[in-house]
């Protein structure tokens, strides 16, 4: 489904590079998988996350999803697939603040494929997320948990086949972040793909793979694909 | 979720900022309105001053015109025509006119019915010696009435006719032969009595005795003839001697026309002199409001457009700030796939509002301002007549517009902007 062929991604500055954030990255995730990928601050996390979701382009190496070469599609079919197969679950959460719950979740239909239907489907996810009673409440008003489920909401709104995950559980205490580990698992065991950035080890322990990602390389046994 | 609802609660939520945008919005459009409403209401008033004071002084000017025309009626006949063949010199020296016409001439000019004379009075006119009253020398005139066209009845006569067997006595001669209305005369053989004796004139009508023409006529011993027709110059345009003279030469070939007094004319200059001062005190009122309208489109000539581009410039500041602080949320949209052109959409659609609804409330605004201080009375009924739908549409149209531009730049920036790099900072 997902596959990332040596991909690399050098920030440069001044012309010079200036970091290596990944360095010839291969991996591959499959429908029903919960691949996490562990690894300290600054090992390149994020980075591989926004390259794989099609948000950054790679230095060199090739992104497949679902058969097509990601960033050889027109800047408009990106976003399309990002739209409507791929979710985003963010550590800060990024809710829109001037939009309540329901309105949050909802976000994803402005750009989405069925945006008629979408209101039935945010019920369903805030009754799933046991934000029902909250969905007219706006994010200042939320705990942290309540924000991540909100995001969570929101990522899955449009029934993507992939959640790109990046430290959902950074900012959780360990009843909320169990409540999204285990949404990522059913999201996982119901054929769904799930890649999860963390350097939570409580977390790591959730995925059907895991993988360890240092100095922008997937390092050690982890790094092999299973 | 929509669009627009995206917006109206973006708008909601950072109503500071939508309300510095839509109060300069409204400020250049009030600034224009404004400023086109007291041209309107200054263009407006100087059509009202100016109809006012056309109405006065033509209103002023019939009134002199009727005074004139009562006072020349008063005056008597102004203009005499006589025969081509009456020397003018010894009628000027004699003060008798010793050439005759027929009698018909009257009539004729009457049926011609020229604009420029009128109440045509044919008159026989002869010095002679009152034989009954020891050869003493007077005038006598025998006239029939004004002539008019056949079938037409004369209108407010300055003579009345003398009817058969009356006399009218000049002042003179009634003084000194202490003749009184009533008083019966005799004359040249045959017996008259004295139906009118004039006031002093001061004239040779003081030694004039008047008696019906017919009469007259067989007295002298001129049948069907007149030696002078008597007539009043109208006070119009064109009335000019020349004109007067080309025009009875037509009708009456071998007469000539003369002006018999100049009084008249120089108070009928008086009025065109009056005429000509009102035209040009006209014609200074509407070079002075002309000259304010000009030093009003001078101060609107700069004014506006330094306030327009003030508030394009503010709107495209405002937007470009509302931009980088909503980077976060541009960037999340972006991630959740929803395309460059809807971000740019997102920003543009709030300048369409700001346009719109800041258009509509400068407006008005600028209505009732100009209105206000314009030089119209401000009631409900002129705010309705100085509403002009196709200034409100354009006003509307043009700020949109301008609101666009203002934001297109910040617009663009939203949409290129690189998702990827604020996720990462964040």
């Amino acid at each position: 489904m997902l596959i990332l062929s040596q991909i690399s991604k050098h920030y440069r500055r001044n012309g010079q590079i200036a970091v290596r954030a990944l360095e010839a990255v291969s991996l591959q995730v499959n429908g029903g998988e919960f691949v996490v990928v562990q690894g300290p601050s600054g090992s390149g996390k994020t980075t591989l996350l926004l390259v794989a979701g099609g948000l950054l382009a790679p230095t060199e190496g090739r992104v497949e999803f679902d058969g097509s070469d990601v960033y050889s599609l027109s800047q408009r079919r990106r976003d399309a697939l990002r739209a409507g197969r791929i979710g985003f679950v963010f550590q800060q959460f990024h809710l829109i603040s001037y939009l309540n719950v329901l309105e949050n979740v909802l976000a994803p239909s402005l750009a989405g494929p069925e945006p008629a239907r979408a209101e039935e489907r945010a019920q369903e996810l805030l009754a799933r997320f046991k934000l029902t009673a909250r969905q007219n409440h706006f994010p200042a008003e939320l705990s942290t948990g309540e924000r991540q489920r909100v995001c969570l909401a929101r990522a899955l709104l449009n029934r993507p086949v992939l959640l790109l995950a990046d430290e959902p559980t950074g900012n959780l205490d360990r009843e909320n972040a169990r409540i999204v580990l285990d949404c990522l698992g059913d999201f996982a065991r119901s054929g769904g793909s799930v890649l999860m950035a963390t350097h939570s080890r409580e977390a790591a322990s959730c995925g059907n793979r895991l993988l360890t990602l240092e100095e922008g390389k997937l390092a050690g046994p982890a790094g092999k694909e299973s | 979720m929509n669009l627009w609802r995206l917006v109206t609660r973006e708008i909601r939520y950072q109503k500071l900022n939508f309300s510095l945008g839509l109060f300069s919005v409204a400020a250049a459009a009030g600034v224009l309105v404004a400023v086109l409403t007291l041209l309107e209401s200054h263009d407006r008033r100087t059509q009202q001053v100016l109809a006012d004071k056309q109405a006065r002084t033509e209103k002023e000017m019939a009134g002199l015109e009727d005074d004139y025309r009562q006072i020349m009626k008063k005056l008597g006949f102004n203009l005499l025509v006589l025969p081509t063949s009456q020397s003018l010199e010894e009628y000027y020296a004699t003060g008798y006119v010793t050439e005759y016409m027929p009698e018909e001439y009257a009539r004729k000019l009457a049926a011609a019915g020229l604009m420029t004379i009128q109440h045509i009075l044919p008159s026989l006119e002869e010095g002679i010696a009152w034989p009954e009253r020891g050869g003493r020398q007077v005038i006598l005139a025998g006239t029939r009435g004004e002539t008019v066209p056949a079938g037409q009845a004369v209108k407010e006569p300055i003579l009345l006719p003398v009817r058969p067997g009356e006399v009218v006595v000049g002042c003179e001669l009634a003084q000194s032969l202490g003749l009184r209305q009533g008083d019966p005369l005799r004359l040249m053989g045959r017996q008259f009595t004295v139906s009118e004796v004039h006031a002093e004139r001061g004239t040779r009508d003081d030694i004039t005795l008047w008696i019906d023409l017919e009469t007259a006529q067989k007295m002298l011993d001129k049948p069907g003839r007149i030696n002078a027709i008597l007539a009043l110059k109208c006070l119009c345009d064109g009335n000019q001697l020349s004109n007067i003279r080309r025009d009875v030469a037509l009708i009456l070939p071998g007469t000539q026309v003369i002006e018999v007094d100049s009084k008249i004319v120089t108070r009928a200059e008086a009025r065109e002199r009056a005429r000509l001062a009102a035209q040009k005190a006209l014609a200074a009122e509407l070079d002075n409001r002309a000259r304010m309208r000009a030093e009003l489109e001078d101060f609107a000539s700069w004014l506006s457009p330094v306030v327009i581009l003030g508030a394009t410039l503010w709107i495209g500041l405002l937007a470009y700030g509302n931009v980088r602080q909503r980077r976060g949320e541009i960037a999340v949209l972006r991630a959740i796939g929803v395309g460059r052109g809807r971000i740019m959409a997102i920003i543009l659609a709030k300048s369409v509002l700001l346009g719109v609804i800041g258009a509509a409330a400068g407006y008005f605004a600028g209505l009732a301002s100009g209105l206000l201080s314009g030089e119209l009375d401000p009631t409900p009924a002129t705010a309705a007549g100085l509403f002009s739908p196709a200034l409100f549409l354009a006003v509307l149209f043009s700020a949109t517009l301008l609101c666009l531009v203002a934001a297109w730049v910040p617009a663009l920036v939203a949409g290129y902007q690189d998702p990827a790099e604020v996720l990462r900072e964040e």
